[in-house]
């Protein structure tokens, strides 16, 4: 694992990544100290002001901040990315152990699920379930932590199956440990790596379905913030105030842009044929 | 290979009805009663009791849905209560819309995702590989919807070329179709060919390096027979995998792309059917969405059974 970690930062790529994914985590934790204004402190007399000394990003509509905008809406935007994330890693991780543990009808049974749940794209989903339960926050995060859950249960029970017959496990069994033991202390380490591949790419993907579906109103409702609502907010103003809708889109595709780097260094750090090039 | 098919054909019916039972029960069970939901608070109790019985909502779950999907095989989708007519007949103006723009899309999306990928393969480290591979880094990071935006800031805002939004269909002319029906294509089309551009070129990448691969150039080989008969024929069958996947993400590009730039397709119809609580509406939607990706998904297997014989005779799963 140490190696991994040593492949992984060798590239200037996913070094710069991860240290810019840090740095936004931090301004979105210390918000409230980095932000040199509040997100919803209204400057009348400067409306739609160009980016500039006062305002960095400029202003919005309303003479908000941009900078600072974006600032707090990195927040909702982590979160939901982070918390979707995890949900569809916990249990896309947990249903693709026992289905390629179990193999045979429990198998085909899951996988069939598994099916229906991708036959809708993440937007159409959450379309569905905002359909059911209205817009929130919560909802949000419940669309695109199910709809996201396949990927996991696919590189999970990949794993697990080639796992499966290995000797650790018959040792694992023939000495007496439950079926539980054994597929939470010697199945499930040996199949997370992929995973983490599967959750870097996942992260950059659910900010970007956060923002997509915020865009369209089915997500964070104002007046709290995110990159999505910015940029439909800022979409009104194309003609007069360009930079509104454009930045927090340029922000939204450099996050993405560095965790589908972060998890292409992870993958090739984890790829004994890559690593051995490097 | 019948018999491959033919499981292949009866699974994705299965898929089909499990995705309905449970589009049917997450959109009309789940609310709550839709009786009171269209009748509002200020509604009479007898009055919700008569539609409640008129809807057959006291009847159990499995029965109002096997009564749904007899109507949705005999082609009635029921009524929309948003349009004020049948869903079908909303929905057979909308849908050769999204369809036509989706097609366009994927066609620019994987014809140049490919010859992109191939391209940036060969030229592995040199300047054309480092260029494609930024491009196509940067397509799979951007949004749809701010790809939509920039694009109409860029040529319809700035540039003046094109118009901002709206449609024309063939039948008004080519050239006008053309005018406006290009933003939303290329929107849909460049996250496509990101994606594809990638898989391309790392699956022929690591095809480079196969022993068959080396073995035709001990034999003297010319690079260009080595390339097309021996590299591409093998590095573009997990490309086709691929096509089921793009499928599915171009009808919901879809969804964004006829919102942004006001096309009366599918895309938009669900998004104002969810808005106005049209429940019909969103169920006929999302099947048609289902049946869609299942169908394109289906076609994906067959085809990899035909190109790839281990497959069809691996069993089920790859």
């Amino acid at each position: 694992m140490k190696k991994t970690w040593k492949v992984l930062f060798s590239r200037k790529v996913t070094m710069i990544a991860a240290l810019f994914i840090v740095a936004l985590i931090l301004t979105a934790v210390f918000a409230d100290f980095v932000a040199p204004y509040g997100y919803n402190d209204q400057d009348l007399r400067q409306r739609l002001a160009p980016p500039g000394a006062a305002h960095l990003l400029g202003t919005d509509n309303y003479g908000r901040d941009v900078l600072s905008r974006l600032i707090f809406g990195s927040r909702i935007s982590l979160i939901v990315a982070f918390v979707s994330v995890v949900v569809a890693g916990v249990a896309g991780s947990l249903i693709g152990l026992i289905a390629g543990f179990c193999g045979g009808v429990v198998d085909g049974i899951l996988m069939r699920l598994t099916d229906a749940l991708m036959t809708f794209p993440t937007i159409v989903f959450a379309l569905g379930i905002s359909a059911a339960l209205g817009q929130s926050t919560f909802n949000l995060i419940l669309a695109i932590g199910i709809s996201t859950i396949p990927p996991y249960i696919r590189t999970i029970r990949g794993e697990v199956m080639k796992v499966r017959n290995q000797t650790y496990i018959k040792a694992a069994r023939v000495t007496g440990n439950s079926v539980p033991r054994q597929l939470l202390v010697h199945v499930l380490p040996n199949c997370v790596a992929p995973v983490i591949v599967t959750a870097s790419v996942g992260l950059g993907g659910a900010i970007m379905t956060e923002a997509t579906l915020s865009f369209l109103g089915l997500g964070v409702q104002p007046p709290a913030t995110s990159w999505g609502i910015m940029v439909s907010e800022g979409s009104d103003f194309l003609t007069t105030a360009p930079h509104l809708a454009l930045v927090p889109g340029i922000a939204i595709a450099l996050v993405v842009l560095a965790f589908n780097f972060l998890g292409d260094g992870f993958r090739d750090a984890l790829d004994p044929h890559v690593r051995g090039n490097l | 290979m019948i018999k491959y098919v033919g499981k292949k054909v009866l699974v994705s019916i299965l898929i089909l009805l499990l995705v309905s039972f449970m589009a049917y029960w997450i959109i009309s069970v789940l609310p709550g009663d839709a009786a009171l939901i269209a009748l509002g608070t200020e509604a009479t109790q007898e009055r919700v009791e008569e539609l409640r019985a008129e809807w057959k909502l006291d009847e159990p779950l499995v029965n109002r849905y096997g009564a749904w999907l007899v109507n949705i095989v005999h082609g009635d989708f029921g009524y929309s209560t948003h349009y004020k007519a049948p869903c079908l007949e909303i929905l057979k103006e909308r849908m050769p819309i999204t369809a036509l723009l989706g097609a366009i899309s994927l066609a620019i999306g994987v014809v140049l995702g490919i010859l992109l990928g191939i391209l940036a393969a060969v030229k592995r480290g040199r300047a054309v590989d480092t260029i494609v591979t930024f491009l196509a880094n940067l397509g799979v990071s951007l949004p749809v919807f701010w790809v939509g935006i920039l694009l109409i800031y860029l040529l319809a805002v700035w540039l003046k070329l094109l118009p901002v939004q709206g449609y024309a269909s063939p039948a008004e002319g080519i050239g006008e179709f053309l005018r406006y029906a290009c933003l939303p294509c290329i929107s849909m089309a460049w996250g496509s060919m990101a994606t594809v551009c990638r898989q391309t070129r790392s699956a022929v990448l690591e095809t480079l390096h196969q022993h068959y691969v080396k073995t035709a150039r001990a034999k003297g080989l010319t690079e260009r027979k080595i390339m097309f008969r021996h590299i591409l024929k093998n590095s573009l069958i997990p490309v086709i995998t691929l096509l089921g996947f793009q499928v599915r993400n171009l009808v919901g590009g879809s969804v964004v792309v006829e919102q942004i730039y006001n096309i009366p397709g599918m895309g938009r119809t669900l998004i104002q059917a969810v808005d106005s609580r049209d429940t019909n509406m969103v169920l006929a939607c999302l099947m048609l969405i289902a049946v869609i990706t299942i169908l394109s998904s289906l076609l994906v297997d067959i085809a990899y059974g035909i190109v790839d014989p281990r497959i069809r005779r691996g069993g089920s799963e790859a």
